[in-house]
Parts: C-alpha cells; sequence; structure tokens
C-alpha cells in the first residue's frame, strides 16, 4: 500500500532534508527539464528518429488499377480553359455561372447553385453575398451513402491572389471521364467555391446542417450527396506544372490521416510529377539535419495559427479528410512541348486518388492523425514529439509542487530554536504562523480572468462595432483602441489588487498549474501551438520567483518588469510580426519595419477576430482567456510586497 | 440562517443561472462526462414522453430512471416546464441547506463524542483535536465544497437527475445527523432505486443508529432488515404504478449488466467493450463485487468507531467504481470531505491529487473532442484520460483513509516522536 499512499509518520525528516536540497536547485532542476524537452525536439530532427512513411489502410490499393484516361479527356480540358478564358473576359469580378451551369449539365451532372451571405461583424451590417457551384455526381452502383469532394477555388480576373483557372477545366474534364465510368460506389461533388475560404465554409455548414454561425448565412442546399468521407481541393495555377505542393495544415492545427497524404504522394510518383510538402525547388539531401529542423519548424509554423492554409482546411473541423494539391506554374517563359502530358498526369492523379477513395469500405481510421511532416516521405508520430511537450509543460507542474513543498514546509526561524532544545525529537504536525489568504488569491485569479473576459468580449460584440462605426472610426482604429484598453487595464491591475509574497507564492502555485494545463491540452489539440507556447514562456515562469527578504533591490525589480512586459502577449504579436516583417523585407530599413509592424500587428489582431467569429478559430479566445490572465497574473506577482513590511505595518 | 452560507447560495445560483442560459448550456448536457445513460435529462424527457402517451418506458432501451422518479419528472415537465432549469438550480441549492445542515449535526456529534475521550488523549494534540469552532466551520466549508465545486454547477447546468440524487442522499445526510431512521431508510432506499450502489451504506447507517443502543447487533440487524422492508415495499409501490415489473430490469438490470458501453468518466466501458463475450459474466461479477461488498468488510472494520467517516469513504467508493458514474456524484462526495479538516494535515497528496484532478478534467473534454468531433483521436486515448482521473480519486480516498488512521495514532500518542523511531502503519 505503500505505492499509493505513504503509510509511515517519521519520514517528515528525511523529506525537510530533500526539501532543502531541491529548494536549492529547484530553477535549475526545472530548467533541466525544460532543456531535455527542448534537446528531446531538437533531436527529432535526425534522420533515425524520424519514420518513413506507409500505407496503414489497404483498402485504398493506391495506382493498383490500369488508367483509362484518353487523349480525348486531355484535350477537353484544354478546350474547356480556352473557352473559360473567353468567359472570364466578360465576368470580371464573379463566376461565369451560366457558362459552368450549362458545361456542368451537359457532362451530365445534378447542378446546383449554393447562395450565401456574410452579415459581416464589424461596419454597421455590411453584407457580403456569394455563391457556390457544384454538381453531384451519383454513384451508379449504390445508393447515395457516401461520397467525395473535389474541389476549386475560383478566382475572378480582378483578384489579389495568384490566379488558379485551370483548376475547374480540369474539374470538368474529370468529371465529364467519370460520369463515363460505371465503377463508382461514392458520390462524387465536384464543387467550385467563391470566396475563397469563406465559400467552402458556407458549404460545409450548409451540407452539415450546422447553423449555430450566425454571421455567416450560409443558405440551403438543394442537392445533396452522401456522408463526405474526404475531400481534395485544387489550386491548379497552370497546365504547365513545375511540381505540385501539399497543403496539408487545417483549421485549428488539425491534419489529415496520414493515408490521405500518402496516397497522393505515391500516386504523383507513380505519374512522374514532382511532389512535395513545402517544396522547394533543388536538391535534397536527406540525411541533413539542419535542413530537416527547418522544415520542422516551416510546418509547425504554419500549424501553429490554427488558420487553415487552403480550403482543405475547413473539412477537418467536421471530421473530412482533406488536402490541397497546389500545381505550382512553371516559372521559365516559352510554351512547353510537352503539356499534354503535364494534363495527362495531373488528370490520372485525380482518377487515381478518386478510385483509391472510392475502394474505402471504413472512414480513415487507420494511419497517423497526429504527426510533424519532415519531408514527403518521412514523419514524426505523436508519440515521438509529445515528450517535448509534456517535458517542458512538466516542468511548470514540477516548479509549482517545489513551492508548494517549500512554502508548507519552510522552517521557522522560532521553530528552528526550539528545535535545538531537542533535536532528537520530530514533530509531525507542524503549525504554520502565516495563514493562507484564500479569498484574496481567488480574487486575484478571478479578476485576471475576467479581464480576460472583457477582452474577449469587447472585441467581438457587435453593439460596441455598431457604435463604433456610428461614431466613424474604421474597423481597425477601433480594435486598436480597444487592445489599448485591456492592455493600459492589465497593467493597471496590481494598484488595485495588493498581495504580500507568502500569498504570491500560492498565486504563483495556481498560475503554473493552468498554464501547464492549457499546455498540455493545447499541444494535444495543435501540437506546433503548444510547443511554441512551451518554447516562449516556459523558462520565463520557471524563473519567476517571488522576491523575498525584506528590501527591494529596485533595479532588479526594474529589470523584471522590463521581462514581464516584454512577454506581453501584444509584446509578443508585435516582436513576431517585426520580426517575420523583416525576414520578407530584409532590404528595408528596420526603423520602418518597426513603424509598419504596428498596424499590421492591429490588422492581426482584427484577422483574428474575424476568424474567431466566422471559422471557429480558438487562438484568439484562447489568448485573451488564458495567456492574458496568466500574464496579468504574473505581473500583479512581480508587484507583491515582502512579508516583514507587512507585518510591521500592522504591527504599527 | 447563517449570514455568509446566504450570500454563497445567492453567487452560486446566479452562477448556475448565468450559465444555464448561456450558450453553453446544451453542450454541457450533452457531455458524457455529465450525462450518462442513466442520468441524462434527454432521456428523461423521452421517458415522460413515452409514458404520457400511454407506452411503457420500461420495454424500449432510452430509458432507465425509477418510476418515482417519472412520475416526478413527468408531473414537473407538464406543468413547469418553462422553469426546468430553474426547479434544477433551486433543488441544488437545497442539496447545499442540507448539507450544511447535516454535516453541522455530525460535527457536533463528532465533538460530543471527543468530550468522552478526551481525557485519553495525549498532549499537544490540540491541532488536531475537534475544535468547537468546527461545528460552525466545518459546515460552511462543505456547503461551499457542493456550491461552487465545477463539478456540481456542471451537474446542475447539465439537469441530470443526479441533481436529485444528491438531494436525496444530502437529506440522508441530514436525517443521520438527526438520528430520524424511518426518513434515513427511506430516503436510502429511494436512492438505491435510483442507483442501486448506495444499498451499502446501509452498514454506516446501521452502525450510527447502533451507537446508542444496548444490543448493538440485534439494533443493527433490525435496521437491515427494515430498511429491506422499505425497498421491497417501495419497488411493490412502484409495479402498483406501473403494473410491470419491467422496471427491475431496466433500471438495476441495466447497472448490474452494464449494458451500454457509451464512453463515460468510468472503468466499465472501455473493458467491456474488449472483452469476450465467453468471460463478460465473469468479470460483470468481478467488477461489481469490487465496487460494491468487496472494501465493505474490511473498511467497515477498521472505520467502525466513526460510521459518517465510513459513510463518506463508502460513498466516494461506490461513485468511483460504479459502472455510470458522472462527475455529480463526485461533487457530492467531494463535499462530505471537509467534514475530517482535523484530519487533513497528515494528508501528503494533496497537491499531486489536486493537479491530476484540474489537468485530467480539462484534459478529458479535449480528448474526447477529438475523438468524437474531430475524428482524429480515439479511445484510448480518451480512456488513458479517465484511467487517471479514477487513479487520482483513488489517492485521494486511500489518503484520506490513511491520514484518518495516523491522526487517530497520533492523538493516542502525542505529536512528536524520538528521532529514531520508525513508525509505520503497515
Amino acid at each position: 500500500m505503500g505505492l499509493l499512499s505513504d503509510p509511515s509518520l517519521s519520514a517528515s525528516d528525511k523529506k525537510l532534508k530533500y526539501i532543502n536540497l531541491i529548494s536549492k536547485y529547484a530553477n535549475g532542476f526545472c530548467f533541466l527539464l525544460y532543456l531535455v524537452g527542448f534537446l528531446w525536439f531538437c533531436a527529432l530532427s535526425f534522420p533515425q528518429l524520424q519514420s518513413n512513411t506507409y500505407f496503414s489502410e489497404n483498402a485504398l490499393l493506391p495506382g493498383l488499377v490500369l488508367s483509362e484516361i484518353k487523349m480525348d479527356t486531355v484535350n477537353m480540358a484544354r478546350t474547356l480553359l480556352t473557352e473559360l478564358e473567353h468567359e472570364r473576359e466578360t465576368h470580371k469580378s464573379a463566376i461565369p455561372y451560366p457558362w459552368m451551369q450549362a458545361k456542368m449539365k451537359q457532362i451530365g451532372l445534378e447542378t446546383y447553385v449554393h447562395n450565401f451571405t456574410l452579415n459581416y461583424p464589424f461596419g454597421g451590417g455590411k453584407t457580403f453575398q456569394g455563391k457556390n457551384i457544384y454538381g453531384i455526381l451519383r454513384a451508379p452502383r449504390i445508393g447515395s451513402t457516401e461520397s467525395i469532394v473535389l474541389s476549386v477555388p475560383y478566382r475572378p480576373p480582378n483578384t489579389a491572389h495568384t490566379s488558379i483557372t485551370s483548376g475547374v477545366p480540369l474539374l470538368l474534364a474529370f468529371a465529364d471521364f467519370a460520369r463515363r465510368q460505371k465503377y463508382w460506389s461514392k458520390d462524387i461533388i465536384f464543387l467550385v467555391t467563391d470566396q475563397e475560404q469563406l465559400g467552402m465554409q458556407a458549404f460545409l455548414e450548409a451540407y452539415h446542417g450546422d447553423d449555430e454561425n450566425n454571421i455567416l448565412d450560409s443558405g440551403t442546399l438543394y442537392g445533396k450527396a452522401g456522408n463526405i468521407i474526404a475531400a481534395i481541393n485544387f489550386e491548379i495555377q497552370d497546365f504547365d506544372v513545375e511540381f505540385n505542393n501539399l497543403k496539408i495544415e487545417g483549421l485549428n492545427g488539425q491534419l489529415p490521416n496520414l493515408d490521405l497524404h500518402n496516397l497522393v504522394v505515391k500516386l504523383s510518383h507513380k505519374f512522374v510529377l514532382p511532389i512535395g510538402y513545402k517544396m522547394k525547388m533543388g536538391s535534397h539531401h536527406r540525411e541533413d539535419a539542419v535542413e530537416n529542423f527547418f522544415n520542422l519548424l516551416s510546418m509547425m509554423w504554419t500549424q501553429s495559427s490554427g488558420i487553415p492554409n487552403g480550403n482543405h482546411g475547413l473539412f477537418h473541423k467536421y471530421g473530412i479528410e482533406a488536402l490541397t494539391i497546389e500545381s505550382v506554374k512553371r516559372e521559365s517563359s516559352g510554351r512547353n512541348q510537352n503539356i499534354h502530358q503535364k494534363i495527362m498526369a495531373l488528370l490520372k492523379i485525380i482518377e487515381g486518388i478518386s478510385r483509391s477513395l472510392n475502394n474505402l469500405l471504413e472512414r480513415f481510421h487507420q494511419s497517423f492523425f497526429f504527426y510533424v511532416i519532415v519531408s514527403s516521405d518521412r514523419f514524426i508520430s505523436i508519440g515521438d514529439y509529445m515528450p517535448s511537450c509534456g517535458l517542458m509543460a512538466a516542468s511548470l507542474f514540477v516548479k509549482s509542487l517545489l513551492i508548494w513543498l517549500m512554502a508548507n514546509n519552510k522552517p521557522d526561524e522560532e521553530e528552528a530554536n526550539e528545535k535545538k532544545s531537542d533535536d532528537d525529537k520530530i514533530v509531525i504536525i507542524r503549525k504554520s504562523s502565516m495563514r493562507i489568504e484564500v479569498l484574496r488569491i481567488g480574487t486575484v485569479i478571478l479578476c485576471s480572468h475576467l479581464v480576460g473576459v472583457a477582452a474577449l468580449v469587447i472585441t467581438t460584440n457587435k453593439i460596441i462595432h455598431d457604435y463604433l462605426f456610428s461614431m466613424n472610426i474604421p474597423t481597425q482604429t477601433g480594435i486598436f483602441y480597444l487592445v489599448s484598453i485591456i492592455l493600459a487595464f492589465s497593467i493597471l491591475l496590481p494598484k488595485f489588487l495588493k498581495l504580500n509574497a507568502f500569498d504570491a507564492q500560492f498565486l504563483n502555485i495556481a498560475v503554473l498549474i493552468e498554464l501547464g494545463t492549457a499546455f498540455l491540452s493545447v499541444s494535444m489539440l495543435n501540437f506546433s501551438l503548444g510547443f511554441f507556447l512551451c518554447v516562449l514562456i516556459t523558462p520565463f515562469a520557471i524563473f519567476i520567483n517571488i522576491q523575498e527578504g525584506t528590501k527591494r533591490n529596485l533595479f532588479k525589480f526594474l529589470i523584471r518588469s522590463l521581462l514581464h512586459l516584454l512577454i506581453h502577449p501584444i509584446t509578443v504579436i508585435y516582436g513576431v510580426i517585426c520580426m517575420l516583417s523583416y525576414i520578407a523585407f530584409s532590404e528595408m530599413n528596420f526603423n520602418y519595419i518597426m513603424d509598419k509592424s504596428i498596424s499590421a500587428t492591429v490588422d492581426g489582431i482584427t484577422y483574428a477576430v474575424v476568424d474567431s467569429l466566422i471559422y471557429g478559430n480558438w487562438l484568439f479566445d484562447l489568448t485573451c482567456l488564458i495567456l492574458l490572465p496568466c500574464w496579468i497574473i504574473f505581473w500583479i506577482m512581480n508587484f507583491s510586497k515582502p512579508v516583514e513590511k507587512i507585518s510591521k505595518q500592522k504591527a504599527e | 440562517m447563517n449570514k455568509r452560507l446566504l450570500y454563497s447560495l445567492v453567487l452560486s445560483g446566479a452562477i448556475r443561472y448565468f450559465i444555464s442560459i448561456s450558450k453553453y448550456s446544451k453542450s454541457i448536457e450533452n457531455h458524457v462526462e455529465v450525462s450518462t445513460p442513466l442520468n441524462s435529462f434527454k432521456r428523461l424527457k423521452e421517458g415522460v414522453f413515452l409514458y404520457n402517451n400511454g407506452i411503457d418506458p420500461y420495454i424500449g432501451d432510452i430509458f432507465h430512471e425509477n418510476p418515482f422518479i417519472l412520475i416526478t419528472a413527468s408531473f414537473l415537465l407538464n406543468n413547469f416546464a418553462d422553469f426546468i432549469s430553474l426547479i434544477f438550480i433551486f433543488v441544488d441549492l437545497v442539496t447545499a441547506v442540507f448539507i450544511f445542515y447535516g454535516t453541522k449535526g455530525i460535527s457536533k456529534k463528532n465533538f460530543k463524542k471527543q468530550q468522552l475521550e478526551v481525557s485519553t488523549y495525549a498532549e499537544g494534540t490540540e491541532e488536531i483535536q475537534f475544535n468547537e469552532s468546527d461545528i460552525n466551520n466545518v459546515p460552511f466549508y462543505c456547503a461551499l465544497a457542493y456550491l461552487f465545486n465545477p463539478y456540481s454547477i456542471l451537474n446542475c447546468v447539465g439537469q441530470t437527475t443526479t441533481v436529485w440524487s444528491n438531494l436525496i442522499l444530502s437529506l440522508m445526510v441530514y436525517a443521520l445527523s438527526k438520528e430520524l431512521k424511518l426518513l434515513c431508510l427511506i430516503l436510502l432506499a429511494l436512492e438505491t432505486q435510483r442507483n442501486f450502489y448506495p444499498f451499502i451504506l446501509i452498514v454506516p447507517i446501521a452502525l450510527a443508529f447502533s451507537e446508542n443502543s444496548k444490543s448493538k447487533n440485534i439494533n443493527r440487524l433490525m435496521t437491515i432488515l427494515l430498511f429491506a422492508g422499505i425497498f421491497g415495499g417501495l419497488n411493490y409501490l412502484a409495479f402498483i404504478q406501473m403494473s410491470s415489473w419491467k422496471f427491475i430490469d431496466s433500471t438495476y438490470g441495466f447497472i448490474i449488466h452494464c449494458r451500454d458501453l457509451t464512453p463515460n468518466i468510468g472503468l466499465f466501458w472501455y473493458f467491456f467493450t474488449e472483452m469476450f463475450d465467453h468471460f463478460r459474466q465473469l468479470f460483470l461479477y468481478t467488477f461489481q463485487l469490487n465496487t460494491t461488498i468487496l472494501y465493505l468488510f474490511p473498511l467497515t472494520l477498521t472505520f467502525k468507531e466513526s460510521p459518517e467517516f465510513l459513510l463518506t469513504i463508502l460513498l466516494s467508493l461506490i461513485t468511483i467504481f460504479s459502472s455510470y458514474p458522472c462527475i455529480g456524484a463526485i461533487a457530492f462526495y467531494m463535499s462530505l470531505i471537509p467534514l475530517w479538516k482535523r484530519v487533513s494535515p497528515f494528508m501528503s497528496h494533496n497537491f499531486i491529487v489536486m493537479t491530476t484532478f484540474l489537468v485530467t478534467s480539462i484534459l478529458g473534454p479535449t480528448v474526447y473532442h477529438l475523438w468524437m468531433y474531430a475524428n482524429s483521436a480515439n479511445a484510448n486515448f480518451y480512456f488513458g484520460v479517465t484511467l487517471v482521473f479514477s487513479t487520482s480519486q483513488i489517492f485521494l480516498l486511500t489518503d484520506l483513509c490513511f491520514a484518518y488512521l495516523k491522526r487517530k495514532f497520533c492523538l493516542s500518542h502525542g505529536v512528536s516522536f524520538d528521532k529514531t523511531m520508525k513508525l509505520s502503519l503497515e
């Protein structure tokens, strides 16, 4: 029973000795844990610690069937592209619906148009309209129970993004081919979405009857196919493809099943189109750990924001495996002779993927859902990467445990004197001279979290934004004011909530546990975000110690306060944006970048708010509800008064 | 009534009210940690609907509440459908009030008992003796532990029938402290009808009522027989009401056979999903013995001088090991732990247990979301977390037991010892 509970009564002396030992090296020990966690992650960049990708789902049978696509489909794709280019001259800012609808109907698909409306949360009831168009190819062999989605975002000619017009003809040509086949056992939905991710979100919401979102009015779908089990999104810049790029990071850092990724990679290899994850052209050294490390970081960086990097990312929320194939245009000018072969290869890849998905008997469940891709054929699974986050979060728990032990077992001076007199006795129950003021600690925790809740409410509340609009303040400026109010309030809070160092210790315990728990669950949901948060915040949280002793060292106090301000969420966002823009525009003047970054920060926060409202990205909510309150608690702890001072004051 | 208790009631009532009108209430109600097949409000509504339409709700596999709850719920849903959430909040607050008065009675009793023995205690043990001020403080802490426990708040917002269960249990504790034997037994029988496992609480109750009688064993036997009689009578009443015995299998049978393998925070579902059908019966009975009588006798022999402590321990045991546990029941046994405030200096795992509670309470819903909604994690993740959650509860329990024994030892031997002595309770 000793395992479950400590049955001995006399161990407290030994325990005290250990505690004294530990308390001396507490910070060092915690930092060691952190370092081990970090090094663990670095070690993952060695190829020996990575696994090669493999297929778990046998039903996929990738590339086993003979491809039946013939030259006529290729020619059709080219003709359709010419027609579409012609249509685009007259439809400058919208999808050429009549043409597309006619084509889909001609091919023999059930064709529908889906209307949706965005009630923009900022700017006094502005609305945006959009129209998706989709065609359903009913499975001839089975009732409409399951379906797969092949989607293309349509960008009108006046878009600011890279043009990806070639996707539509490719998809229509494939639809024409697919309709003539009789082996489909899953419906295929050919979807052309409007307004980038908004259209996709509206389609998915309407498809799943999810009408909780009152900002995006997702409208109704007049035709539905079966349960969607997988989706492939195409962003095809041109038929003259240089290479294909895979995009997998979805909303809130969710990833598709690794089997789907492998499937696409395998088929691309089979039809000799270069493909890769975050592909850079140039030679790829398999054994280079440094390059691997940067590949890892670049994937994790994309994943950590929780913003999908393609339309596929929105499917993940509904438990649908999806990814985007981005075909990158060849840079060199001059018409390529073998463009027919490129189109053929693309079509064969689509055919191969569709037929493999068609084979599936159950949903994807075999392979990994939690992984980090190093290169297109190697990955790191959850069991290998999780310990690094676990160790870093554990250092927070250990630190809080050590503070707890030290606070409860600190030998008081009086007692030490007493102890000298009868040295051979141990006292099991020691009366602590200080009482923890639970109420005060609770108040601090509650207040700091209330500030967080307030930050979330005032930035997302429609009434406040309508008011700002009526005052003729642009959204960005309005958000800037709101954020400054929160900033000022969070910095001024220690003025109203005072603590002594003894209570601050218990506050420290509470905040460490909160952070540790948050990091653990965030890294389960979105490993990359959890990892970056751990790396950034853990060392800071470890080295924050409550100042003890009677006098406050002013210099140390100032250094500490500065450090605190450096780690404020807003400062961090600003720092990150500064860094990114410095990397992107390294030729510019640094002061100019610093200047520009302020407005970029405000824009960034605005987009985060919009993302949270429309798509359900929880990064902003997490920052407001957990990270900001934790920062405030640390900040309040920084201003705690030394113990003696207070007891003296009381005596006076 | 106590002023600070009143403030706490108002405040916690407000918290419950605001959460229940917020947009989160629906998703709280649907959480498996809150609603189990046994206590979910949705199933209750379904059962009432069937009942009102003249269909026996026990024929299907939806409804597993006992007939009295069915009738009460039918009455409430027919007449006060708009005030249901308010009624639940009110019931929860009343529970807290009864916990307050019940634990007050128990504290008084403990103090009185100690007065008789205090001459035998060692010197310097004042710190761990029951104190006169405890009679006022401890019940307040118990009520606070119920009112502001996130588990009980979620349970109340989720409108589970465990809210009523907790009311019955708190009334039972109250009746026990006031020595109202018949009321206590009726309440226990009612709760047994709802949840089956609490029948083992008859042991501490029989012990408690026999403390002042001369022929203890006869008294205990009489109590148990009386309980059996009342329980049988209640079931017969239910039979008259439903005019069929179907409910027996649909309530007790459903609990004992663990027919619904919906994931929950307990230990049954994962195990029995994996189980070969041949061995199902064997392991089922092993598990049920583990929940009910395996620990009953040793614990009874160890803690027989304090039936209230035994009650706390048994209540938590059946909560941890039952086939459909939910956080509402955990909230109830947790609210009784402050009763043993004087034991707490000996508890050595508080920090670890509390941290584990917190981490698993957050991580559990997270991995459940990943498993069910994001379709990425799987059952093993969730079971792993709930296993740790159950383990931490067991840690809490064993720690409490050991601390109680250590305190008892220290009361008679003093709190300071020779350094060279090795003391162990093994």
